[in-house]
């Protein structure tokens, strides 16, 4: 791919503030057109990394490019990236119209282009109308918009958005992250939106950034992330997983052999690994089957990773159950099924618990680092 | 239920209290708009009839008229002085974390602890062994008055400036803003309030000070409020009654514009603060 | 950095600067009416070895303590009570009113005072009319006169901090006292006086830092009855016995700063208090 292809590229980025690294050594690369974000538990170094990219720190050491141009000491204002602030930092004194043409002014653009660009934005935003109301007169998400208009309305380059629904209650919020998409397909902007957020990632991203320690953990689109995660921190971060260590029997042709606490358990995986070696293995809770040990009694022994266990808890979600399994060694996982299911198990209940040999993922990086 | 009871009667306890104090406060000012009016100038009351003779009197007054002059150029020049500076340092002060800035308040806040009195004298001995030519000079008393109120004028800006959120600064530097630019659109804008309060605190405080004052005036220099104290030694007629009513009145008038113009901001963030 | 200059330089050149020069002047010679440029001792040996000093000396301080305790028992109340009010307006009007000692000049106030408490005064009057008092009482031209008028004047400046304290004190604090089953007065006593303790000290310090230095007041309303140290630094300004002055400044310095610094003393030991609970 082009260098042109990218809006923004770190390459190994540092960023300390005295003795505490808050950005450890990160590459990335952001596509034109691309809505890419950042995720991580707080003080992963997401805002960090994403003030760097707005101009507001400067990075310790590597380089950091927008648009090919290495911006790594060039301040704020001179950047052609506009961020979304977290506490989206309307000015106060001003009304709606002129905190969106403020950036318009201080380029010194025609007065009428500004009003021009002002009220289509407005219109984009769905805030026409609105353009003489004081800011403290909004609602929480007409604020948002106001603060999305403001940025975008200077048609930046990249535009950055700081956890921006952070403060919406959780409705708003959904309806909002739908709406940012749209908008951003629309532009065709690249945006870089930094979460703490799991769904709010996976529903909007072209690809995410898992961040932890500062230090990136995986970069890919949701569904990758989700499916395949690369290290335990990822896997236990995004979606629920049961995280289970366990050591290596045998390997070879896209598939391991791994033996969990007495059982053996079958799992693709393209992996070169070694035998005797230690590894962590994830396993979401829906791709556990559960099934009646009563009911399939004799055909049980014969397949590959099926395990009997006794139902221990079970936990109603709406739309999905969630039970707690104990196995005989007294190893403890969950299994997720939908809640209009044909079987319902109970607590007590004796089941085969089964997964197929392509549900788990086996992840080498077993420093059991992350929370 | 007895309970109840008990806070009752503490409430009306405190109510009373407070009504009663209200009073004290306002009395003195009171009894002098009042007394103004008074026709005799021997028996403050019952006043004897209503006169205007003293108005009249106060106003033709040529030390007054003097004074007036003289403490509407000083109050004027502490305020600009006072404002200029004080926001500078308040600024620095709530934006900047550096070495030493904790030595750097205290050494703006050590005027405070100064008696005005001491204030008065250090100035004049200051005058008179070094700028011989400050003494005696309205503008002698302004830089008097400068360093007095200048640890005021400096909290309240500092109040002020807290309150502004350093993300508007990054948020208009983001859009494009450089440094002068979000300083005069952003920050500015909003330090209005420390400004009009500030600036009425310097005013007033200027206007009205004797006690360091008094050691750095001549006769021609001398401002309203020791003309007043000098002719109140001499005599005590409503005239001095009428020239404070006027005052009174004239004060009072500014600070309600003020509150006016500041409404809807929260002055209480300001307590304990510009006091 | 260019911000904090100008002002420092300000500060340096008169307050520093200023305070030099009187340190110097302090130890110049006076002498039947003529100051010399002579290095003495002697106005520092004067004021410490004359009774008449220490008793003006015992007189101003015990002017401030006097003003200060009334200031913070009247004070604390009405802040209290003024945080009570929800009512806006009246709030405003009611500031307005506690305040407006500060807005008019002191002598203004203390002539207000003359009014009142004089021979023919109005407060005077009053008590003549009840039954029980026939001679007109002196309220002016002593202490009294001095003591109230200096309450009037100041009580803004106990009653300031302790509101912005107590309005900072979030109100689900006294909710939970009550909620663990204290009474109002014991949350009072146990939750909020503490809690609102630096208010009341700081208007304290304010209070006899401004009581002990108070010279028109004590000139006006004390008439030639009450001498306090500032009326002795005007006198000698006056008598130009400048390197006395000089030493009756720094002593009333030494006084302001040494009741500061044990009132700071007593505020942190409040906060340690809070700190181990």
């Amino acid at each position: 791919m082009a260098q042109d292809d990218f809006d923004v590229r770190l390459t190994d980025i540092t960023k300390r503030f005295g003795d505490a690294v808050a950005v450890d050594n990160i590459s990335l690369s952001v596509r034109r057109g691309e809505f890419f974000s950042l995720l991580g538990p707080s003080g992963c170094g997401k805002t960090t990394t994403l003030r760097m990219i707005a101009g507001f720190e400067h990075p310790t050491s590597g380089e950091l490019r927008i648009r090919d141009r290495v911006v790594n000491n060039v301040p704020a204002f001179k950047r052609e990236t506009n961020l979304v602030f977290q506490q989206l930092a309307l000015f106060p004194h001003m009304d709606v119209f002129d905190n969106v043409a403020f950036g318009l002014q201080i380029k010194k653009l025609g007065k009428q282009e500004i009003r021009t660009r002002v009220m289509r934005m407005l219109d984009v935003v769905q805030l026409e109308g609105f353009d003489r109301r004081r800011v403290g007169q909004l609602s929480g998400g007409q604020q948002q918009r106001v603060a999305i208009a403001r940025s975008l309305v200077n048609e930046p380059a990249v535009l950055l958005l700081d956890e921006p629904l952070g403060a919406l209650d959780l409705k708003l919020r959904l309806q909002m992250q739908l709406e940012l998409k749209a908008l951003q397909q629309r532009l065709g902007t690249t945006f870089i939106y930094v979460t703490h957020d799991q769904s709010e990632a996976l529903t909007m991203s072209d690809r995410i950034a898992v961040m932890n320690r500062g230090k990136v953990e995986q970069v890919d689109a949701g569904r990758e992330i989700y499916l395949r995660p690369k290290t335990a921190f990822v896997a236990r971060f995004i979606g629920e997983t049961n995280l289970i260590r366990g050591i290596v029997r045998s390997c070879g042709s896209g598939e391991a052999v791994i033996e969990i606490q007495g059982l053996s358990l079958r799992i693709r995986t393209s992996l070169p690994l070694n035998e005797r070696e230690e590894v962590d293995v994830s396993i979401r809770p829906e791709t556990l089957q559960l099934q009646s040990r009563a009911e399939d009694a004799t055909h049980h022994n014969g397949a590959a990773n099926a395990f009997p266990a006794r139902v221990t808890g079970v936990t109603f979600f709406g739309s999905t159950l969630r039970y707690q399994m104990t196995l005989p060694s007294g190893l403890v996982v969950d299994a997720q099924r939908l809640a209009g299911d044909a079987t319902i198990f109970a607590v007590g209940d004796e089941v085969i618990v089964s997964v197929r040999p392509d549900g788990p993922v086996v992840l080498r990086d077993a420093d059991g680092a992350g929370a | 239920m007895t309970e109840k009871r008990r806070i009752d009667v503490i409430s009306i306890g405190l109510y009373t209290l407070l009504t009663a104090v209200l009073l004290f406060m306002i009395a003195p000012l009171v009894f002098v708009i009042i007394n103004s009016f008074n026709a005799s100038s021997f028996s403050p009351w019952p006043p004897t009839g209503f006169s205007l003779a003293w108005y009249r009197e106060v106003l033709d007054y040529e030390p007054f008229r003097r004074g007036f002059r003289n403490s509407i150029v000083t109050a004027l020049g502490t305020t600009v002085i006072a404002l200029v500076l004080g926001s500078m340092v308040a600024y620095a002060l709530s934006r900047y974390r550096f070495r030493g800035r904790g030595l750097v308040q205290a050494i703006f806040f050590s005027p405070l602890i100064v008696p005005r009195v001491a204030i008065g004298l250090m100035m004049f001995v200051l005058y008179i062994s070094m700028f011989s030519s400050l003494f005696g000079t309205t503008r002698g008393v302004m830089l008097a008055h400068t360093l007095l109120v200048l640890p005021f004028v400096i909290t309240i800006f500092a109040a002020n400036i807290s309150g502004i959120n350093p993300v508007l600064e990054e948020a208009a530097q983001d859009l494009g803003a450089n440094p002068v630019q979000t300083f005069i659109k952003i920050t500015l804008p909003q330090m209005r309030v420390g400004f009009i309060i500030a600036g009425l605190f310097a005013f007033i405080t200027s206007f009205d000070e004797v006690e360091a004052a008094i050691f750095l005036v001549r006769p021609a220099s001398n401002t309203l409020p020791i003309e007043m104290f000098l002719y109140l030694e001499q005599r005590q007629t409503p005239a001095l009654a009428a020239l404070s009513s006027i005052l009174i009145v004239l004060t009072l008038a500014v600070v309600f514009i003020a509150l006016a113009v500041l409404r809807g901001h929260d002055l209480r963030r300001y307590a304990g603060r510009g006091g | 950095m260019f911000l904090l200059a100008p002002g420092l330089l300000f500060l340096g050149l008169l307050f520093a600067w200023s305070m030099w020069i009187m340190l110097r002047y302090s130890f110049y010679s006076y002498d039947g009416g003529n100051l010399t440029k002579d290095w003495s001792l002697e106005s520092w040996r004067r004021f410490f070895s004359d009774r008449f000093y220490w008793d003006i000396l015992w007189r101003t301080a015990k002017l401030g303590f006097t003003v200060t305790a009334i200031s913070v028992l009247i004070g604390y109340p009405i802040a209290y009570a003024l945080t009570r009010i929800r009512r806006q307006r009246l709030l405003v009007l009611m500031y307005v009113m506690i305040f407006s000692p500060l807005l008019v000049s002191v002598v203004v106030r203390s002539y207000g005072w003359l009014l009142l408490l004089g021979r023919q005064g109005f407060v005077n009057q009053a008590l003549t009319s009840l039954p029980f008092i026939d001679e007109p009482r002196r309220l002016v031209f002593n202490s009294t006169g001095v003591t109230i008028a200096l309450v009037h004047i100041l009580l803004p400046f106990a009653i300031f901090p302790m509101v912005s304290v107590l309005t900072q004190l979030p109100p689900s604090l006294k909710e939970a006292a009550m909620d663990l089953g204290a009474t109002r007065l014991q949350t009072f006593y146990k939750v909020v006086l503490p809690l609102s303790m630096p208010g009341i000290i700081a208007g304290a310090q304010i209070v006899f830092v401004l009581s002990i230095s108070a010279l028109v007041t004590p000139l006006l309303l004390g008439g030639g009855r009450v001498f306090v140290l500032s009326k002795l630094i005007f006198q000698n300004i006056t008598e130009l016995n400048w390197p006395l002055a000089a030493v009756q400044a720094f002593v009333l310095l030494g006084m302001a700063l040494i009741i500061l610094a044990v009132f700071s003393r007593l505020n942190r030991a409040t906060y340690a208090a809070r700190g181990s609970d």
